[in-house]
């Protein structure tokens, strides 16, 4: 027992110095007002929580950040659907190629991927060589700085996180389920809509939760492919602290990030225990960041 | 169909990467892609750029401490969660991964802003300590992993032959973790090089970054020095995740089990 504590407590005590103390310490601060920091009076109170709902720009990054979620989770949805499903029941070279080009990119800097797509979306760019080659567009689309630029980037960044859980779920179906459908004289696109799908669902849900998790505290690629023009909650909390100056305001701010993400977190467990299948995809949180 | 649209996602994922290595190759200052021409000059500017070296000096040395660090503590936890069991151990495990459920952003902030309450400025070692935390989690889980994964039995047996607790740790327990401290070695010091959002708040012009060399980079200017300067990193990175599937075998490439 006694050795037990000695070994727990190195790590325990450096994750509460450097984790929890200053997390309660940005709680704190939080409350205070802007002056705090500079001198003045501690005046607790929930003006800067009242401001993030109030104040429009703050209150656009909140909304940007919902619907850039929304957005990049149906289409993670859209992709990583047939992607899994083709991978569920290809034969092993093409499955694993597939698996491998999913799981890769994680582990390639997500600085030098937005690097990547500043190239594809550029003016001269292969997206807009492609398009006009293609004779889709004349003169060359301004893509680079838009939210359709981070919207795509933030696709390709959480795929993965759509594509693995829905894979468990498409592995954990059994096969005689579908075997009896078909004895049964359904056709295969009834066994596809009626069966399949329904079966996979907790694939569904929590790549869902997940790729909208990754998206709320997104900042490397809204920051890298939106610049200025488009602000998200995280963005906009880099902004008010280290070029503003205004540390209480993006405390509370990012207070209200974790409390979001600790929802859509809760959502998951809530669900992981309501149904069984492999949540080990969860586990890759952070990555992605 | 299937072909058509496994060959369409494949192009999808890989584009952003074979760009970035496409451009490198460009023999003029201008970033595109296709290049027009096969040269080296980028990444001989590259490796000869002081300010790229410090950065690449920088990443490793805090890659390899907030490793080092990570490890340690992670072996010490992990052992003390798998063999000591006991109550509480679900609730400390969650306090111990507890970093990857916060957002790194908030983490960062939080930190900055308590290393100026204490007036301590920024520096290496505030960016070892910070990289450590994010990547404890990842240690820990590995680790924890590993222990459960060996035999208690030959434990059980080398203190029955009258070896003690400290001699069987480290003769019998670590030699069998082998495979999963590397694994997490090489997980923690990938999470460090990568990092972005943490080290964004904690580096100053002196302890820059290679990812944050990048990112300052290109919001002024675009050449091809970037591009090559990715390139290694693409490179970098595909290396350490083969040597991690070579030593755990890819189904157990730690978090991704």
């Amino acid at each position: 027992m006694k050795q037990r504590v000695l070994f727990l407590s190195p790590a325990l005590l450096f994750i509460t110095l450097l984790l929890f103390v200053p997390f309660v310490y940005l709680l704190y601060l939080s409350f205070m007002d802007q002056d705090y920091l500079y001198g003045g009076p501690a005046l607790p109170g929930f003006g800067n929580y009242v401001e993030a709902f109030r104040n429009p720009v703050y209150w656009e990054s909140i909304v940007n950040t919902f619907r850039i979620g929304a957005t990049v989770t149906v289409a993670t949805l859209l992709i990583g659907f047939p992607v899994a499903y083709i991978i569920s029941v290809s034969g092993k070279t093409l499955a694993a190629t597939l698996t491998v080009v999913t799981v890769l990119p994680l582990f390639v800097s997500v600085v030098v991927r937005g690097f990547g797509w500043i190239i594809v979306f550029g003016r001269e760019g292969p997206l807009n060589a492609l398009l006009q080659w293609a004779g889709v567009i004349d003169e060359p689309l301004q893509v680079l700085y838009t939210e359709a630029a981070v919207i795509i980037a933030l696709t390709h960044l959480l795929l993965p996180f759509m594509v693995l859980p829905v894979l468990a779920s498409l592995r954990a179906i059994d096969k005689s389920v579908i075997d009896a459908a078909m004895v049964l004289g359904s056709r295969r696109r009834d066994v596809f809509l009626h069966v399949i799908i329904p079966l996979c669902s907790p694939g569904f849900v929590v790549g869902s939760l997940l790729v909208f998790l990754h998206v709320l505290a997104t900042f490397v690629l809204p920051a890298m492919l939106g610049s200025i023009n488009i602000k998200m909650i995280a963005t906009m909390i880099y902004q008010q602290v280290m070029i503003v100056g205004n540390v209480p305001a993006g405390a509370a701010l990012a207070v209200i990030l974790f409390v979001f993400t600790m929802l859509v977190f809760s959502l998951i467990g809530a669900i992981k225990n309501r149904l069984t299948f492999d949540a080990s995809p969860l586990r890759e949180e952070g990555r992605a960041r | 169909m299937k072909k058509i649209l496994s060959a369409l996602y494949i192009v999808f994922m890989c584009s952003p990467l074979i760009i970035v290595i496409g451009a490198a190759f460009e023999p003029q200052e201008i970033l595109r892609f296709p290049p027009h021409g096969v040269s080296l000059t980028w990444f001989e500017r590259v490796l000869h750029d002081p300010a790229f070296l410090d950065a690449a000096a920088n990443s490793l040395v805090v890659g390899l401490l907030a490793t080092v660090l990570s490890v340690l503590l992670g072996l010490l936890a992990a052992y003390a969660l798998a063999r000591g069991g006991g109550r509480y151990r679900e609730a400390i495990l969650g306090l111990l991964l507890s970093p990857l459920v916060i957002p790194e952003l908030v983490i960062g902030l939080a930190l900055l802003q308590m290393l100026t309450l204490m007036n301590v400025a920024t520096d290496l070692l505030t960016l070892v300590l910070a990289h450590t935390v994010i990547c404890l989690p990842y240690t820990v889980r590995l680790l924890f992993n590993g222990v459960n994964a060996i035999n208690e039995n030959l434990e059980s047996a080398s203190l029955l032959l009258g070896a003690s607790r400290g001699g069987t740790i480290v003769r019998v327990t670590l030699p069998l973790m082998k495979n999963s401290i590397v694994a997490a070695a090489l997980f923690a010091f990938l999470i460090s090089f990568d990092n972005t959002v943490i080290s964004l708040f904690l580096v100053d012009a002196s302890t820059m970054t290679l990812p944050i060399t990048i990112y300052n980079y290109v919001e002024f200017s675009l050449d091809p020095a970037i591009a090559a300067l990715s390139t290694i990193l693409i490179l970098l990175s595909c290396v350490v995740v083969g040597v991690i599937s070579r030593v755990s075998g890819l189904d157990n490439m730690g978090p991704r089990k």
